[in-house]
C-alpha cells in the first residue's frame, strides 16, 4: 500500500524557527511551526511498525542522533500541515503550523503561509489537507 | 576552604554515572586541592577543562618542539588564532589570521551537523581576533565509499553537505582542501577545518582580558544556551563506538549559519566602534567547555579571575541545570571582556541594530559577569555559589607525562630493484581513477569559492587557493593543505616532514612565498604507547621540516582518541596547512596549460623509493621506504620557483603529488580544458633523457618524491635556464603540443578519454 512518513528533527530546527519568526512578521498568526521531510512509499508494509523499522534501517533517511520518524495515517498532509513539492521531486517538505501550542492551523492560514513564504510558485506547488 | 552550596558529587560516585571522563587520579587531585568534594558543576567544569581537547595535557609539552617564531610571525600559537604578517599597503601593516581545528568525532556521529559546526567554530576563532573572515579550507579523510549504502558513504556525503551549507550561508569562500579515502578511516573520519582572516595589525583584538580589566564586564553574545553540545569537550576526547551513538547525542551541536552571518557582521560593526574609542578589549570564541571554558581562559590569560551569574545567561529552555548552562557547547556564541562604559553600546549594536533576538530564539548579547582581581573562578546560580576554584588550577595545571620511545631517524633508502613488469598504458588509467587522484570537482563544486569577490585562484584551479584580500592593493595570500595517510602508515616522522613539504610546495607552485604553517595532529589513543610514539615522531618531523623551510607554526590543534572501542585507530594523520604571501598578486601562477609550443620542466628529482605512492597501491605492492627530502636542493628549488614567478617566466605550474608526474601533466591539461583550451596536449621526452637511468621509467612517471612541473614559453627558456643554472634537479622533460593527447614513450593517450576516467569516480558519490 502507499504510505508516507514524516522525518523531522529532534534537535533544534533553525529553519522552522526562522519560518515562525518570518510568518509572524508577515502578520500570519502562528504559535508554532514544525518541519519534516515527507518520504512516500509506493509499496509499503501494512504495519506502521514495520515501515518505521524499515525507515530506521536506512541511514540515508534516518539518523537516530537527530531525527524523529512519524508514520502518517494517510498519504496526504495532516490537519494543519501543508506539503511543499518541488517540480520533479517526489520528496515534499511538510510544514505543520499551529495557531496555539496544540491547535493546528486552519486551511486559510496554511494557504496564506504557503503563498507568502513557504512555497515558491516558480518551482514548487503546495498540497493542502483534504 | 571556600564553601560551595551546590550539590556535591557523592564521594563514591562513579564518574561514568555523572557522564564525565575524568580519571580517578584526576578526581583525587581535584578533591585534594579543593579540600572538599567538588560540586557537580565543578566536576563537569574540570571534566571539560582537563579534557585533552581543552588542556592538551598529553601534547602541550611536546608541541614546544615546533618552531613558532620568525620574521613573519605577528602572533604565535597562544590565542584562538595565529597571525602572520602579509605585507604593507598605504602605510598599513596587514596580518593574516589563521586557525586550524578538527571536528572528527561529531562528524562521524552526525556528519552534516558535525562538519557544519566545525566550520562555524573555526570561523569564530578567526573572527575574535578582530579579523574579517576571508576563507575556509577543509582537509577530509573518509573511509571506503564503494558501497552506496555504507555508513562511510553516508558520512562522506553528509560532511561535504554540512561544510557547504554552513560555509556558503555565511558568505566565506572555501578555497582549499584535500580528501583521501582509506579503509582505515571507516570507523573514524577526519574533518579538519581551516579558516583565514585579514586584519590590520594595529587593530588586532586579543583573546585575553587586557591590563586594568578588574571590574570589567563579561558579555556573552549569540545563540541562547541549550543542552546541545553538553559534554562535547570530553566527548571529543573519548573513544567513539557505534553502540554509544545514542548516549552521545547530547554532544550534537546544532549549526545556525544564518545567525552566525549576522553575528559576524554585527561584530565587524563593534570592531569599528572600538576603533573609534581606541580601547583594548578581550574577545574570544566559545568552543569546548562552553561559557565556563571561554570565560575562565580569557580572564586567566590576562591574570584575572571571574564571577559569572549563570542566571544572567540567555537560555533556550527554562530549568536547565547549572552545569549544562556552564559547560554546554551551544554553537554561535562569543564572549567579550569590555569596560562597563562600553557595554551599553555593545549590547545595542547586537540586540537592536542587528536584532539578534529576532533572528534566533532568545539570541542576544547580555552581561553575565565581572572580571575580578582575585584569581578565582566563581559561578553563581539561584543565589548560590555552585563553583569556586583557583582559576590557574582550573585552566593551567594539568599535564600527562605519558611514556614513549624517542623517535629514531630511519636508515637512508637502500638501493632497490626498479618497478618492472607492468606497462605504462595499464597504469595511467588506473592511477587517474584512483580514489586519491581522481577529480575532486564533484565534491568542491558544492562550495562557493568566489563569494566575497576577492578570489584569484578558486578551489580546483591551482594547488593552493589564492585571494587578493585587501581591496585595491597588490597584496595576495595563498592557502594550501597537505597530509598523506598512505605515507604516515609507513614512517610517521618522515610523513610529517612530507606534510610540511607538500603544503609549502603547493603554495610555492602558485608563485607565493610560504610564511607560516598550522597543523592538526589526528591520532589514536595516546595512552597506547604505539600511538603516543606516533604523535612524538610526527611532531619531531613537523619541527624538522618547518625549521628547514623557515615556516613557523602559528596555530594548531591536537585531536586524539580517534579510535573505536574495538581498538581500531586511524592512521597517524598530521595534517598541515600553509599560508603564502604575494607582494604583487600579478605574479600569481595558475595550473592550466596555456599554449602549445611551451617547454615543460620538472623541478625536482625522482627517487627509487615509492612507499606510500598511488602507483604501488594500484599494483598491490608495498615499499617500506618513503622518498627522502633533500632539504638543501628542495629549498633552492623553491627559491627558483619564487624568483621565476616574480620574473613572470611561468605560464603554468603544478606541484607534483599523488599520482606523480604523469598525473600532474594530465591535471594541467584537464584544467586547460575547463578554461576552454581543449586542444593543448603534452609530449614527454623519453625518461632516460632526464633521469639518466637513476630511476626507472615508472618511478620517474609515477613517483611521489615531490617537485614541480612548470610550463615555460619558448621565448623565456633562456631566462629561466639562467635562473636555474645553479639549482640541482631542473630537467627539461617535454613540450606542450597543439593536439589533445599525452605522448609518453611513443604512446599517445587521448586526453579527453583520460579526463573522463579521472572525472568520473566521485560523481556517483557527490551527484
Amino acid at each position: 500500500m502507499r504510505r508516507a512518513v514524516a522525518i523531522g528533527l529532534k534537535i533544534p530546527d533553525n529553519a522552522a524557527y526562522t519560518a515562525l519568526v518570518t510568518l509572524r512578521r508577515l502578520g500570519i498568526d502562528v504559535a508554532r511551526v514544525e518541519r519534516a521531510d515527507i518520504v512516500r512509499f509506493a509499496d509499503a508494509p501494512d504495519e506502521a511498525t514495520a515501515l518505521m523499522a524499515a525507515v530506521e534501517r536506512d541511514e540515508s533517511l534516518y539518523n537516530p542522533n537527530k531525527h524523529r520518524v512519524t508514520v502518517l495515517e494517510t498519504d496526504a498532509p495532516r490537519v494543519g500541515e501543508v506539503w511543499i513539492v518541488q517540480d520533479n521531486v517526489d520528496r515534499p517538505v511538510g510544514w505543520r503550523l499551529y495557531r496555539s501550542p496544540d491547535l493546528p492551523a486552519d486551511t486559510a492560514t496554511l494557504t496564506q503561509a504557503a503563498e507568502r513564504l513557504l512555497c515558491n510558485p516558480a518551482i514548487e506547488r503546495a498540497i493542502f489537507p483534504k | 576552604m571556600r564553601g560551595c552550596s551546590n550539590r556535591a558529587a557523592h564521594p563514591g560516585h562513579r564518574l561514568a554515572d555523572v557522564a564525565v571522563a575524568l580519571r580517578p587520579d584526576e578526581l583525587a587531585r581535584i578533591r585534594e586541592r579543593l579540600g572538599r568534594e567538588p560540586t557537580l558543576v565543578e566536576l563537569h567544569a574540570f571534566d571539560a577543562q582537563w579534557s585533552e581537547h581543552c588542556s592538551y595535557k598529553s601534547s602541550r609539552h611536546l608541541l614546544k618542539k615546533l618552531p613558532t617564531t620568525g620574521t613573519a610571525v605577528v602572533l604565535g600559537p597562544a590565542e584562538d588564532s595565529g597571525i602572520l604578517h602579509l605585507g604593507e599597503w598605504n602605510g598599513e601593516r596587514y596580518g593574516i589570521v589563521i586557525a586550524h581545528e578538527s571536528h572528527n568525532h561529531p562528524s562521524q556521529v552526525v556528519p552534516f551537523e558535525g562538519a557544519a559546526t566545525g566550520i562555524g567554530g573555526i570561523v569564530r576563532d578567526v573572527l575574535c581576533m578582530g579579523a574579517h573572515v576571508i576563507a575556509v579550507a577543509d582537509p577530509l579523510r573518509f573511509g571506503t565509499i564503494d558501497d552506496p549504502h555504507s555508513h562511510q558513504r553516508y558520512v562522506a556525503q553528509g560532511v561535504v553537505d554540512g561544510i557547504s551549507a554552513y560555509g556558503n550561508a555565511i558568505g566565506v569562500p572555501n578555497i582549499a582542501g584535500d580528501c583521501y579515502f582509506d579503509s582505515r578511516f571507516d570507523d573514524n573520519c577526519l574533518v579538519n577545518v581551516v579558516s583565514m582572516g585579514i586584519v590590520k595589525e594595529s587593530e588586532i583584538i586579543h583573546s585575553y582580558a587586557p591590563r586594568r580589566a578588574d571590574g570589567w564586564d563579561i558579555v556573552l553574545v549569540g545563540k541562547a544556551t541549550d543542552p546541545s553540545g553538553f559534554g562535547g569537550a570530553s566527548f571529543s576526547s573519548l573513544t567513539l563506538d557505534a553502540q554509544d551513538e545514542d548516549s552521545n547525542k547530547g554532544a550534537v551541536q546544532v549549526p545556525d549559519p544564518f545567525l552566525k552571518s549576522v553575528i559576524m557582521r554585527a561584530s565587524y560593526r563593534v570592531f569599528a566602534y572600538l576603533r573609534e574609542l581606541g580601547v583594548a578589549v578581550g574577545f574570544k570564541d566559545l568552543g569546548a567547555g562552553g561559557i565556563m571554558g571561554c570565560s575562565a581562559e580569557i580572564v586567566s590569560a590576562g591574570g584575572y579571575g571571574a564571577k559569572i551569574d549563570l542566571e544572567a545567561v540567555n537560555v533556550a529552555i527554562e530549568g536547565m541545570r547549572p552545569e549544562v548552562i556552564a559547560v554546554g557547547e551551544t554553537q554561535e556564541r562569543l564572549l567579550w571582556v569590555v569596560p562597563p562604559a562600553v557595554t551599553p553600546e555593545l549590547l545595542r549594536i547586537y540586540n537592536e541594530e542587528f536584532t539578534l533576538p529576532e533572528i534566533a530564539y532568545n539570541a542576544r548579547a547580555t552581561t553575565i559577569g565581572t572580571v575580578t582581581a582575585e584569581k578565582r573562578y566563581v559561578l553563581r546560580y539561584h543565589d548560590q555559589t555552585v563553583m569556586d576554584v583557583e582559576i590557574d588550577f582550573l585552566t593551567g595545571s594539568i599535564r600527562d607525562d605519558l611514556p614513549f620511545t624517542e623517535p629514531t631517524v630511519p636508515a637512508a633508502t637502500a638501493e632497490r630493484p626498479l618497478v618492472t613488469g607492468v606497462q605504462l598504458d595499464e597504469l595511467i588509467e588506473r592511477v587517474l581513477a584512483h580514489g586519491d587522484v581522481c577529480s575532486r570537482e564533484p565534491l568542491y563544486r558544492r562550495y562557493d569559492s568566489v563569494v566575497r569577490g576577492c578570489t584569484v585562484i578558486p578551489r580546483g584551479a591551482g594547488d593552493a587557493g589564492v585571494l587578493a584580500p585587501v581591496p585595491g592593493s597588490s597584496l595576495g595570500v595563498a592557502l594550501a593543505v597537505a597530509g598523506n595517510p598512505r605515507m604516515s602508515h609507513i614512517d610517521v616522522r618522515l610523513a610529517a616532514e612530507h606534510a610540511v613539504y607538500e603544503a609549502v610546495r603547493k603554495v610555492a607552485a602558485t608563485g607565493a612565498r610560504a610564511i607560516g604553517l598550522t597543523d592538526c595532529l589526528n591520532f589514536g589513543n595516546p595512552r597506547k604507547i604505539e600511538h603516543y610514539n606516533d604523535l612524538v615522531a610526527a611532531i619531531d618531523g613537523l619541527a624538522r621540516a618547518a625549521g628547514r623551510f623557515n615556516s613557523p607554526f602559528v596555530s594548531g590543534n591536537v585531536s586524539l582518541y580517534n579510535e573505536s572501542a574495538n581498538g581500531r585507530a586511524i592512521p597517524a594523520s598530521p595534517i598541515v596547512s600553509c599560508v603564502g604571501a604575494f607582494n604583487d598578486i600579478a605574479t600569481v601562477v595558475t595550473m592550466p596549460l596555456k599554449s602549445a609550443g611551451s617547454v615543460l620542466y620538472l623541478i625536482g628529482t625522482p627517487q627509487l623509493a615509492l612507499g606510500g605512492s598511488v602507483l604501488l597501491d594500484v599494483l598491490g605492492r608495498s615499499d617500506e621506504h618513503l622518498p627522502r627530502i633533500d632539504y638543501d636542493a628542495t629549498i633552492a628549488q623553491h627559491d627558483l620557483m619564487y624568483a621565476a614567478a616574480q620574473a613572470r617566466l611561468f605560464r603554468s605550474a603544478h606541484a607534483i603529488g599523488n599520482g606523480g608526474l604523469i598525473t600532474a601533466i594530465c591535471e594541467m591539461a584537464f584544467a586547460a580544458m575547463r578554461k576552454g583550451r581543449a586542444s593543448i596536449g603534452a609530449q614527454i621526452h623519453d625518461a632516460w633523457q632526464w633521469t639518466h637511468g637513476s630511476v626507472g621509467d615508472l618511478e620517474a612517471y609515477f613517483g611521489e618524491a615531490g617537485g614541480f612541473l612548470v610550463e615555460v614559453a619558448a621565448d623565456d627558456v633562456e631566462a629561466f635556464e639562467g635562473l636555474a643554472d645553479d639549482v640541482t634537479g631542473v630537467h627539461e622533460i617535454g613540450v606542450t603540443i597543439e593536439r589533445p593527447v599525452l605522448v609518453v614513450d611513443d604512446q599517445a593517450f587521448d586526453l579527453h578519454r583520460l579526463h573522463s576516467i579521472w572525472n568520473t569516480p566521485l560523481r556517483e558519490v557527490y551527484p
